[in-house]
Protein backbone atom coordinates (compact mmCIF):
# COMPACT_ATOMS: atom_id res chain seq x y z
CA UNK A 1 0.00 0.00 0.00
CA UNK A 2 1.18 3.54 -0.51
CA UNK A 3 0.32 7.10 -0.27
CA UNK A 4 -0.61 9.42 -3.15
CA UNK A 5 0.33 13.08 -2.99
CA UNK A 6 -2.34 14.58 -5.12
CA UNK A 7 -1.99 18.22 -6.07
CA UNK A 8 -5.06 20.32 -4.72
CA UNK A 9 -5.14 22.61 -7.67
CA UNK A 10 -5.74 19.35 -9.71
CA UNK A 11 -7.98 16.87 -7.06
CA UNK A 12 -10.03 19.24 -5.69
CA UNK A 13 -11.92 19.88 -9.00
CA UNK A 14 -12.76 16.32 -9.57
CA UNK A 15 -13.67 16.46 -5.80
CA UNK A 16 -15.72 19.25 -6.69
CA UNK A 17 -17.52 17.58 -9.64
CA UNK A 18 -18.69 14.42 -7.40
CA UNK A 19 -20.31 16.74 -4.65
CA UNK A 20 -21.91 18.31 -7.49
CA UNK A 21 -23.49 15.14 -9.01
CA UNK A 22 -24.70 14.45 -5.52
CA UNK A 23 -22.16 12.43 -4.24
CA UNK A 24 -20.57 12.82 -0.54
CA UNK A 25 -17.07 12.69 -0.61
CA UNK A 26 -14.12 11.76 1.88
CA UNK A 27 -10.72 13.75 1.72
CA UNK A 28 -8.06 13.55 4.66
CA UNK A 29 -7.75 17.22 5.72
CA UNK A 30 -4.59 18.74 5.04
CA UNK A 31 -3.24 21.62 6.91
CA UNK A 32 -3.41 23.32 10.18
CA UNK A 33 -5.50 25.87 9.59
CA UNK A 34 -8.50 24.24 11.00
CA UNK A 35 -6.92 23.18 14.51
CA UNK A 36 -7.65 22.22 16.87
CA UNK A 37 -10.74 19.97 15.93
CA UNK A 38 -9.61 19.01 12.63
CA UNK A 39 -5.86 18.00 12.84
CA UNK A 40 -3.72 17.57 9.33
CA UNK A 41 -3.13 14.42 7.87
CA UNK A 42 -5.13 12.24 10.46
CA UNK A 43 -8.68 13.56 10.62
CA UNK A 44 -11.18 13.09 7.64
CA UNK A 45 -13.93 15.32 6.30
CA UNK A 46 -17.03 14.49 4.46
CA UNK A 47 -18.21 16.82 1.89
CA UNK A 48 -21.91 17.14 0.85
CA UNK A 49 -23.68 19.54 -1.73
CA UNK A 50 -25.27 22.46 0.22
CA UNK A 51 -28.67 24.43 -0.81
CA UNK A 52 -27.83 27.10 1.82
CA UNK A 53 -24.70 28.23 3.31
CA UNK A 54 -24.76 29.67 7.25
CA UNK A 55 -22.14 31.56 9.22
CA UNK A 56 -20.25 28.70 10.91
CA UNK A 57 -20.28 26.43 8.41
CA UNK A 58 -17.61 24.82 7.15
CA UNK A 59 -16.66 24.94 3.73
CA UNK A 60 -14.80 24.17 0.74
CA UNK A 61 -14.48 27.42 -1.27
CA UNK A 62 -12.17 28.04 -4.07
CA UNK A 63 -11.07 31.70 -3.27
CA UNK A 64 -9.49 31.95 -6.10
CA UNK A 65 -8.85 30.10 -9.24
CA UNK A 66 -7.12 26.57 -8.46
CA UNK A 67 -6.65 28.01 -5.10
CA UNK A 68 -8.81 25.98 -2.25
CA UNK A 69 -9.55 26.07 0.90
CA UNK A 70 -11.33 24.54 4.20
CA UNK A 71 -12.30 27.09 6.27
CA UNK A 72 -15.33 28.12 8.68
CA UNK A 73 -17.57 30.60 7.40
CA UNK A 74 -17.17 33.62 9.83
CA UNK A 75 -19.70 36.37 8.15
CA UNK A 76 -22.20 36.41 4.78
CA UNK A 77 -22.93 40.26 3.59
CA UNK A 78 -25.09 39.98 0.16
CA UNK A 79 -23.09 37.73 -1.47
CA UNK A 80 -19.93 38.32 0.02
CA UNK A 81 -18.18 36.05 2.47
CA UNK A 82 -15.60 36.29 4.95
CA UNK A 83 -14.14 32.53 5.82
CA UNK A 84 -11.58 32.07 8.70
CA UNK A 85 -9.46 28.77 9.67
CA UNK A 86 -10.47 27.73 13.31
CA UNK A 87 -6.30 27.69 13.89
CA UNK A 88 -6.29 31.11 12.07
CA UNK A 89 -6.22 34.20 14.52
CA UNK A 90 -5.86 37.60 11.85
CA UNK A 91 -5.94 35.46 8.58
CA UNK A 92 -9.47 35.95 6.84
CA UNK A 93 -10.34 35.04 3.43
CA UNK A 94 -13.11 36.41 1.52
CA UNK A 95 -15.56 35.02 -1.91
CA UNK A 96 -18.04 35.22 -3.37
CA UNK A 97 -20.99 32.74 -2.10
CA UNK A 98 -20.87 31.34 -5.78
CA UNK A 99 -17.33 30.33 -5.05
CA UNK A 100 -18.15 27.62 -2.21
CA UNK A 101 -17.76 25.00 -3.79
CA UNK A 102 -19.01 22.06 -0.42
CA UNK A 103 -20.16 22.03 3.00
CA UNK A 104 -18.39 19.78 5.54
CA UNK A 105 -21.44 17.56 7.02
CA UNK A 106 -19.31 15.25 8.89
CA UNK A 107 -15.49 15.40 10.57
CA UNK A 108 -13.97 11.34 11.40
CA UNK A 109 -12.22 12.83 14.20
CA UNK A 110 -9.26 10.15 15.83
CA UNK A 111 -11.79 7.41 14.21
CA UNK A 112 -14.78 8.49 15.72
CA UNK A 113 -17.64 10.28 13.26
CA UNK A 114 -19.30 13.55 14.31
CA UNK A 115 -22.12 14.53 12.03
CA UNK A 116 -22.18 18.31 12.20
CA UNK A 117 -25.42 19.00 11.75
CA UNK A 118 -26.59 17.04 15.16
CA UNK A 119 -23.30 16.83 17.23
CA UNK A 120 -24.51 18.53 20.29
CA UNK A 121 -20.35 18.77 20.86
CA UNK A 122 -19.92 19.95 18.06
CA UNK A 123 -21.99 22.87 17.83
CA UNK A 124 -20.88 23.51 21.95
CA UNK A 125 -17.11 24.21 20.60
CA UNK A 126 -18.37 26.29 17.35
CA UNK A 127 -20.34 28.35 19.69
CA UNK A 128 -17.15 28.70 22.17
CA UNK A 129 -14.22 28.24 20.03
CA UNK A 130 -15.48 31.77 17.35
CA UNK A 131 -15.81 33.68 20.20
CA UNK A 132 -12.12 33.52 21.51
CA UNK A 133 -10.76 35.20 18.69
CA UNK A 134 -9.11 37.89 21.33
CA UNK A 135 -7.76 34.33 23.02
CA UNK A 136 -7.39 32.23 20.25
CA UNK A 137 -3.17 32.90 19.95
CA UNK A 138 -3.17 31.90 23.42
CA UNK A 139 -4.96 29.11 23.29
CA UNK A 140 -3.62 28.03 19.91
CA UNK A 141 0.09 28.64 21.55
CA UNK A 142 -1.14 26.56 24.81
CA UNK A 143 -2.69 23.53 22.23
CA UNK A 144 0.33 23.12 20.81
CA UNK A 145 2.80 22.94 23.92
CA UNK A 146 0.10 20.88 25.58
CA UNK A 147 -1.48 18.21 23.42
CA UNK A 148 1.63 17.95 20.98
CA UNK A 149 4.39 18.70 22.77
CA UNK A 150 5.12 21.18 19.60
CA UNK A 151 7.65 23.98 21.82
CA UNK A 152 8.09 27.47 20.23
CA UNK A 153 11.36 28.05 18.84
CA UNK A 154 11.59 31.48 21.20
CA UNK A 155 11.32 29.17 24.13
CA UNK A 156 13.63 26.11 22.82
CA UNK A 157 16.26 29.50 22.73
CA UNK A 158 15.71 29.97 26.20
CA UNK A 159 16.60 26.85 27.29
CA UNK B 1 -16.60 -13.16 -14.24
CA UNK B 2 -16.82 -9.34 -14.14
CA UNK B 3 -16.05 -5.89 -12.23
CA UNK B 4 -18.71 -5.33 -9.55
CA UNK B 5 -21.11 -2.52 -10.10
CA UNK B 6 -19.99 0.74 -8.37
CA UNK B 7 -16.71 0.93 -9.34
CA UNK B 8 -15.44 3.05 -12.08
CA UNK B 9 -11.87 4.01 -13.27
CA UNK B 10 -10.59 7.56 -13.01
CA UNK B 11 -7.52 9.80 -14.44
CA UNK B 12 -7.33 12.27 -11.66
CA UNK B 13 -3.92 13.94 -11.38
CA UNK B 14 -2.68 11.42 -14.22
CA UNK B 15 -3.20 8.61 -11.83
CA UNK B 16 -5.53 5.92 -12.51
CA UNK B 17 -7.70 6.14 -9.91
CA UNK B 18 -10.62 3.19 -8.53
CA UNK B 19 -12.95 4.71 -7.06
CA UNK B 20 -16.53 3.19 -5.23
CA UNK B 21 -19.66 4.85 -5.67
CA UNK B 22 -20.22 3.19 -2.51
CA UNK B 23 -24.30 4.43 -1.33
CA UNK B 24 -23.69 7.72 -2.49
CA UNK B 25 -19.96 8.11 -0.75
CA UNK B 26 -16.93 8.51 -2.60
CA UNK B 27 -13.88 7.91 -0.42
CA UNK B 28 -10.82 9.26 -1.85
CA UNK B 29 -8.96 8.29 1.69
CA UNK B 30 -9.14 4.75 0.27
CA UNK B 31 -8.64 4.47 -3.24
CA UNK B 32 -6.23 2.21 -5.13
CA UNK B 33 -4.83 3.81 -8.36
CA UNK B 34 -3.37 1.23 -11.28
CA UNK B 35 -0.54 1.49 -13.30
CA UNK B 36 -0.78 1.64 -16.78
CA UNK B 37 -0.95 -1.55 -17.96
CA UNK B 38 -3.62 -2.32 -15.27
CA UNK B 39 -5.62 0.31 -16.47
CA UNK B 40 -6.07 -0.79 -19.94
CA UNK B 41 -6.46 -4.26 -18.88
CA UNK B 42 -9.55 -2.68 -16.67
CA UNK B 43 -10.94 -0.44 -19.84
CA UNK B 44 -10.60 -3.81 -22.06
CA UNK B 45 -13.02 -5.78 -19.33
CA UNK B 46 -15.27 -2.99 -17.44
CA UNK B 47 -18.97 -3.55 -18.49
CA UNK B 48 -18.07 -7.24 -19.97
CA UNK B 49 -18.18 -11.09 -18.68
CA UNK B 50 -14.68 -11.86 -19.15
CA UNK B 51 -12.13 -15.25 -18.11
CA UNK B 52 -8.44 -14.56 -17.45
CA UNK B 53 -8.02 -15.66 -21.01
CA UNK B 54 -9.67 -12.57 -22.36
CA UNK B 55 -7.02 -10.70 -20.45
CA UNK B 56 -4.42 -12.54 -21.04
CA UNK B 57 -4.97 -11.95 -25.35
CA UNK B 58 -5.56 -8.11 -24.53
CA UNK B 59 -1.95 -7.87 -22.85
CA UNK B 60 -0.28 -9.90 -25.64
CA UNK B 61 -2.19 -8.06 -28.28
CA UNK B 62 -1.10 -4.42 -26.84
CA UNK B 63 2.57 -5.10 -25.60
CA UNK B 64 5.30 -7.14 -26.77
CA UNK B 65 5.55 -9.62 -23.90
CA UNK B 66 5.08 -13.91 -23.80
CA UNK B 67 1.67 -15.87 -23.25
CA UNK B 68 3.98 -17.18 -20.18
CA UNK B 69 5.13 -14.35 -18.55
CA UNK B 70 1.17 -12.07 -19.54
CA UNK B 71 -0.77 -15.01 -18.13
CA UNK B 72 1.20 -15.15 -14.59
CA UNK B 73 1.10 -11.02 -14.32
CA UNK B 74 -3.03 -11.14 -15.33
CA UNK B 75 -3.63 -14.07 -12.51
CA UNK B 76 -1.58 -11.60 -10.05
CA UNK B 77 -3.50 -8.88 -10.93
CA UNK B 78 -6.87 -10.88 -11.03
CA UNK B 79 -6.11 -12.18 -7.50
CA UNK B 80 -5.41 -8.73 -6.06
CA UNK B 81 -8.55 -7.10 -7.95
CA UNK B 82 -10.20 -10.68 -6.18
CA UNK B 83 -8.79 -9.55 -3.00
CA UNK B 84 -9.97 -5.69 -2.77
CA UNK B 85 -13.44 -6.72 -3.59
CA UNK B 86 -13.52 -5.56 -7.31
CA UNK B 87 -14.57 -8.84 -9.08
CA UNK B 88 -18.05 -10.73 -8.66
CA UNK B 89 -18.75 -14.25 -10.48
Amino acid sequence: MQTLNLNNAEFLPHVCEFVNEGHKVTILARGNSMRPFIESDRDEVVLTRATQYNVGDVVLAEIQPGHYVLHRIDKIQNEHVTLRGDGNVGNTESCSINDLRAVVCQIKRKGKVWNLQTSKVWKCYSYIWTRTIPLRRLFLALYRLLWLGQIPDRMKRLK
Amino acid sequence: MRIKNGFELRTICRENIVISHGVDNINFTKVISLNQSAAYLWRKIFKKEFTIDDMVIALCDEYEVDEVTARQDCANLLNQWIEVGFIED
